[in-house]
């Protein structure tokens, strides 16, 4: 079944009379202070003075919006635009008939013009607020702090080069519990520098000398630079391993001795990167000795007493 | 009710009339005078406002009419909408000043409403800077006061 063709200024006009009812029912609205409507069209079809004649039907002159409505027609489509923003648009989609686009252009001004209601909107719940809800409280400074926060644990790994007996690689790993800031603290360290290598009675013997330390460490501290100074104690393991022998044989021997060091470091994140200098006396002699094979005096030569190092590293803090 | 029934006519008659649009406006506007605002808010959401000209005023009253029935988030929606098409123009008339004090209390309850309390507080405050002597400033002061 063919859906009814109704024509535009059949539809427009039953609107239009719709609306003047509904504005009889409504009762008289607020007259417009300054009521100006200004009607441009850019057509004779409609032109803006049957827009103005449509519109007295529908809303008395005395309460016309002050705005501006601009109209832009087509063979087939108007444009209406309300007030000065292009977004306040409406196109409509028309016939031929003249009357019939002013009024409806008429009616759409009257619709989308009109005073509306003001609803209720009831009234916003507030949560008492959490931050005025908990009593003031003020710590005291030992207890902003507790004391067992007042430390922190800090492991850390770096490269060393140890410098006594030729120059040579090494690692050092470190486990330190450190007061926050500058104070006291305490340190143990393990080193492993490589091998270092001594020529003597015809061949070669090689030594290695790792050393464990513990130590007091005392820092002082920015926000941005630390400094440590520590003294301690180390014990040591060297073992010896010749090459280039009749008969090569190893050995090895305990020492023991004391520790000094200082390192510069800043803090990053939780880690701190620093560099640091150290030396240990060895306070046992330690020597290797070639015996003969057959007759003879035994050849020795004394391992270096002082280990110096320079290391850089980088240590994680946590509780 | 004559403007009503002609407007259920005109729907019947023509669904999808090039001014349906605006008869449904109408209608909901009808509805609203009668006192019918659940009607009057079903037609409201049938309405694609946003294509329709001076959209804030019934972007304002749908969200207060959402609102009204606990609709909060959607309430929520058009307030915003109302409120960022406002911003460039606040101040520059009456009505569009209106239009925002309303949005910001509208949406200082909504946003109450969804437990957004540090939000609802800033509208009020908001409310309270730009309008000290707005419709809603004494309450505003009270309940910022009260729950200060």
């Amino acid at each position: 079944m063919p859906a009814p063709r109704v024509r535009p200024l059949v539809l427009s006009a039953l609107l239009a009379a719709m609306l003047v009812a509904r504005r009889a029912e409504a009762g008289p609205d607020v007259p417009s202070a300054d009521g100006t409507l200004v009607i441009v069209s850019d057509s004779d079809c409609p032109s803006a003075e049957a827009v103005r004649e449509a519109l007295v039907d529908l809303r008395p002159v005395g309460q016309w919006p002050a705005l501006s409505v601009a109209i832009r027609a087509t063979s087939q489509m108007l444009v209406v635009e309300i007030g000065s923003q292009k977004t306040n648009s409406r196109q409509l989609t028309v016939g031929p008939d003249c009357a019939a686009r002013a009024t409806s252009v008429a009616l759409v001004i009257t619709t989308w013009t009109g005073e509306l209601p003001i609803e209720a909107a009831g009234t916003p719940v507030l949560q008492p607020s959490a931050v005025v809800m908990q009593p003031p409280t003020v710590k005291k400074p030992e207890e902003a702090i507790p004391e067992a926060d007042a430390r922190h644990s800090e492991m850390g790994a770096g490269l060393l080069a140890a410098i006594a007996g030729g120059i040579v690689p090494g690692v050092r790993v470190e486990f330190g519990r450190m007061r926050r800031g500058s104070g006291l603290g305490w340190r143990v360290d393990l080193t492993v520098p490589a091998a270092r290598q001594v020529n003597i009675g015809g061949g070669t013997t090689r030594w290695m000398r790792i050393s464990a330390g513990v130590g007091i460490d005392a820092r002082w501290a920015t926000r941005r630079f630390f400094v440590d100074g520590e003294l301690g104690g180390a014990a040591g393991l060297t073992f010896a391993w010749g090459r280039g022998y009749v008969a090569n044989q190893s050995d090895w021997s305990p020492a023991w001795g004391l520790d000094a060091g200082i390192r510069a470091g800043m803090p990053w994140g939780r880690t701190r990167l620093w560099v640091d200098l150290r030396a240990v006396k060895w306070l046992r002699e330690q020597s290797v000795q070639i015996d003969p094979v057959t007759t003879g005096t035994a050849t020795t030569a004394n391992l270096p007493s002082w280990d110096v190092q320079g290391s850089i590293g980088v240590s994680y803090v946590f509780q | 009710m004559s403007a009503l029934a002609a407007l259920d006519d005109y729907r019947v008659r023509f669904p999808s009339g090039g001014l349906a649009p605006e008869a449904a406006m109408l209608r909901a506007e009808a509805l609203l005078q009668i006192g019918r605002k659940g009607d009057a808010l079903a037609e409201l959401d049938r309405l694609s406002l946003g294509q329709m000209p001076n959209s804030d005023e019934r972007y304002l009253l749908r969200g207060e009419l959402r609102a009204a029935v606990g609709r909060w988030r959607e309430a929520l929606g058009d307030f915003d909408v109302v409120l960022r098409g406002q911003q460039a123009e606040i101040g520059a008339t009456m009505k569009s000043r209106d239009r925002f004090e309303r949005a910001l209390w509208g949406r200082a309850l909504t946003r109450s409403r969804l437990g957004d309390d540090a939000g609802a507080r800033a509208d009020l405050q908001e409310c309270l800077s730009r309008f000290p002597r707005g419709r809603f400033a004494s309450e505003a002061t009270r309940l910022l006061g009260e729950h200060r």
